[in-house]
């Protein structure tokens, strides 16, 4: 396969073009194609088709993006979180649908090796690509708290970013610093857009984020060299407008007043809601709730058992104590005793029943007597409601 | 308790809508043995409402996880809301069809249909499961636009608390300007014009939003899918609910009228009645042909006539709705009082069970339990309905609710800058007074 990718990488060329060259069954390329819907429906350019088919169809004008991926201060999480996709496979993704120039982590080579390659891959799409940023970027003592053969990260950021056709940046200490930020600080770490604010930027902020969403902004950069709508700390809308609360599959233990007090307690094991362990769903915009790492069914957090920190929210992971339970602001708490609503059975009462024959018996024979009373009346002079009335009265 | 002394008006006591005629009842007592019985009823129910509030859902209401719906939802508010459509009913033939006879009946119509929405609405508010939520109602930003709920939860507390107590304001104005003192009177001297120009705007309103929310009812049990029998589960369940609220509403208009005159002495107007007891009819038959042409359609006719247990239910509820159809073509019937009475008897019944089968006894989720309402359900529920009875008693006693009598209707309505022969006259003995 590498064989394969040396003579084109070098040029902008298509998922198609890329994948005729490469060799590829018709099979393969339809579970390519699957995949690629399941990547990112979120209703991107290249991803919201109806069907395989239909993807097909458009890969001949998605250009695979050449993608510079720099790693400051991070853990390489973000890189790991990656790794897990499945659809596509990593390998098809930055084989065949991107086309990762440089990565750190991944790359074979080292040293001048991997220098030369940075710098090729520069000049070659100059304008052309976009960079990656993974981990927050130290400004203090005139940012030594970092170096990469021999420039600081402030300077490699600079010289790389400021030749990018754009910026992602990954994970929250990409995205305004994170944990390197916390206090105390030390390093004055920021992220990216604080040093650039008039790049093209798009945040993805998360420890890690969920992989699906780079992944969606990319092909939709891929597909129509657009990037979706950010909300205003350029966030991707499509995947943090949700509030984790809103749409928490432990909403109703929320509703229901069913909260965890102690880890590993009753109320734990049965996967009540930690709002009173210190979660800060209610307070953090991201899809977790809905779309959950790996593939596997909840697989996060709160899926887990742990309180949401906020990850996805500059304001309050890393900021806010873990266990400090947070203020509610659209939503009243709910009462911490609460009836219980649970029944599985219903139960019918002879008395009730009886009741109910004694109701219908009375209003029955109250219905006859009144009617009958019509009829008596009738012979009257003071007969109420016939025509002869008319006239009369007053 | 005295009531109020009747007004020497002989046109009645309208003030701001003049086509409405309305006398309070002058005679006899207020408080009656059977009216203190409903009022210690009503405040059973309400002390038990607010132990419902408090206490576990389990041993207190039979409703379980399967029938989350009890008796006050598909009684209280599904049933009788469609008693309660009686503003609806006529204030559409009367306004729309241009039936102005029906105005002279409104008022009975309107402060019984208040009453019905009223005390559903209390079912409802007691009946909510996270009472500290409710405020967001309030708030449009906070709904969720895709539940089918919300255009019940709205439409319904709009329509009673806006344009309902709109409709029914000039009754409390009458009763400020008859029983009041001079600076009230010169008050209600300057607002009534103001109010008089936006009354006939001001309630479209009224005839526009229980077109919504009556239809919504129907349209919410089409959620339940097939748990609800095929003879009763259909597409054009909106329609149906919408027209039994219709033919409900005037059938107990007319049982309401009946049975308030007989008990008061009070004289009606046979032709009020006939009209009333025609468009029953039509009603009744426009129901039929709604559910035999769906029937049909839907390929479910077999069913009605399976003569098992829901079969014999539906051919129960259709011979209830559709006996007074067919007698009430007869002249006879019509101008016979106790006919009447029986026939929108029936009427009423074959509406109210329409709308309750679907929501409970064909109502059968796939599951090995069942429903049927515990005792503190059945008294709450017949609480709410005595505290509306209780309120119409004393609304026709201290309000002009009570159509005058006959010959003072004013039947020649014109509504927009109209001159008519006795309105100077009234204006006269209004400054005599």
């Amino acid at each position: 396969m590498l064989d394969t990718l040396i003579p084109f990488s070098k040029e902008l060329e298509t998922i198609d073009q890329r994948l005729q060259l490469s060799g590829i069954s018709r099979r393969s390329f339809l579970v390519f194609c699957t995949s690629l819907m399941v990547a990112a429906p979120f209703g991107l350019a290249l991803t919201d088709k109806a069907s395989p088919e239909a993807v097909a169809a458009v890969l001949g004008k998605v250009v695979r993006p050449p993608i510079i991926w720099l790693h400051f201060q991070d853990c390489t999480g973000c890189t790991e979180s990656l790794l897990q996709t499945s659809y596509p496979g990593f390998a098809d993704l930055i084989l065949n649908v991107i086309s990762l120039e440089y990565h750190e982590t991944l790359m074979a080579g080292s040293g001048l090796q991997a220098r030369q390659a940075l710098d090729e891959a520069i000049q070659k799409y100059a304008g052309k690509y976009i960079l990656v940023v993974e981990g927050s970027i130290p400004t203090g003592a005139h940012g030594v708290y970092m170096k990469s053969g021999g420039r600081t990260a402030m300077e490699v950021l600079a010289d790389v970013g400021g030749k990018a056709a754009a910026i992602i940046a990954i994970g929250s200490c990409a995205s305004w610093g994170g944990i390197p930020s916390a206090d105390p600080d030390p390093t004055g770490a920021v992220g990216v857009a604080d040093l650039m604010p008039d790049h093209s930027i798009i945040n993805i902020p998360g420890c890690p984020p969920n992989p699906y969403t780079m992944l969606g902004v990319v092909l939709q950069y891929a597909a129509d060299g657009t990037f979706p709508e950010t909300d205003e700390q350029r966030r991707p809308k499509f995947a943090f407008d949700r509030d984790i609360h809103e749409h928490c599959p432990r909403r109703a233990h929320f509703d229901a007043g069913n909260f965890v007090k102690v880890y590993g307690d009753a109320g734990h094991r049965e996967g009540w809601c930690l709002y009173e362990m210190g979660c800060k769903g209610p307070d953090t915009h991201a899809g977790c709730s809905t779309r959950h790492f790996n593939e596997i069914p909840d697989v996060w957090p709160i899926g887990i058992g742990a309180p949401c920190i906020g990850c996805t929210e500059k304001a309050v992971a890393f900021k806010v104590p873990m266990f400090q339970v947070v203020q509610l602001h659209t939503i009243a708490a709910p009462p911490t005793s609460f009836a219980p609503i649970t029944t599985t059975r219903g139960t019918i009462s002879p008395l009730a029943t009886g009741l109910v024959g004694l109701g219908v018996g009375v209003l029955a024979t109250g219905g006859y007597v009144a009617s009958r009373q019509f009829s008596k009346k009738q012979d009257d002079e003071s007969a109420p409601g016939s025509r002869q009335d008319k006239g009369t009265g007053a | 308790m005295k009531p109020t002394p009747s007004s020497p008006d002989t046109r009645g006591t309208t003030l701001v809508n003049h086509w409405q005629s309305g006398v309070p009842v002058t005679t006899g007592p207020v408080l009656t043995p059977l009216l203190a019985l409903l009022m210690a009823l009503a405040a059973i129910g309400l002390i038990l409402a607010g132990v419902r509030v408090v206490s576990p859902l389990a041993p207190f209401s039979s409703m379980n996880s399967v029938y989350a719906w009890g008796i006050w939802k598909t009684f209280n508010v599904m049933t009788l809301t469609a008693l309660g459509s009686g503003p609806l009913a006529l204030g559409m033939a009367a306004w729309v069809f241009n039936r102005q006879k029906l105005h002279v009946v409104m008022r009975t119509a309107l402060v019984s249909g208040f009453l019905f929405y009223a005390t559903g609405l209390i079912a409802l508010g007691f009946d909510v499961g996270r009472p500290w939520n409710f405020y967001s109602a309030a708030m449009p930003w906070r709904w969720n636009t895709s539940s089918a709920m919300l255009e019940i939860s709205i439409c319904m507390p709009l329509y009673c608390a806006v344009f309902l107590s709109f409709e029914i304001l000039p009754l409390f104005l009458e009763r400020l300007y008859y029983t009041g003192n001079e600076k009230a009177r010169a008050f209600l001297r300057h607002v009534s014009p103001l109010i008089r120009k936006i009354y006939p705007f001001a309630i479209i309103g009224a005839y526009v939003i229980p077109l919504m929310h009556q239809s919504s009812l129907g349209g919410l049990l089409l959620l339940a899918g097939d748990k609800i029998h095929p003879l009763w589960q259909s597409p054009v369940m909106p329609w149906l609910y919408l027209v039994a609220a219709a033919l409900c509403g005037f059938a107990f208009t007319i049982f309401l009228l009946l049975i308030v005159c007989l008990r008061y002495a009070r004289r009606l107007d046979g032709d009020v009645l006939a009209e009333l007891a025609n468009l029953l009819s039509g009603m009744c038959f426009l129901f039929l042909a709604i559910q035999a042409i769906d029937l049909i359609w839907r390929g479910q006719i077999h069913a009605a006539f399976a003569f098992d247990k829901m079969s014999l239910l539906f051919l129960l509820e259709t011979s209830l709705i559709l006996t007074p159809a067919v007698a009430l073509r007869f002249r006879r019937v019509r101008q016979t009082p106790r006919a009447l009475l029986n026939m929108s008897a029936l009427a009423c019944l074959g509406g109210m069970l329409y709308r309750f089968i679907p929501t409970s006894i064909a109502y059968a989720p796939m599951r090995s339990t069942s429903y049927f309402p515990s005792v503190p359900e059945l008294v709450m529920a017949v609480g709410y309905i005595s505290l509306g009875i209780v309120a119409f008693v004393f609304a026709i006693n201290y309000f002009a609710v009570l159509p005058g009598e006959a010959s003072t209707w004013d039947h020649a309505f014109r509504p927009f800058g109209w001159k008519h022969p006795t309105a100077t006259q009234a204006t006269a003995i209004e400054r005599e007074a």
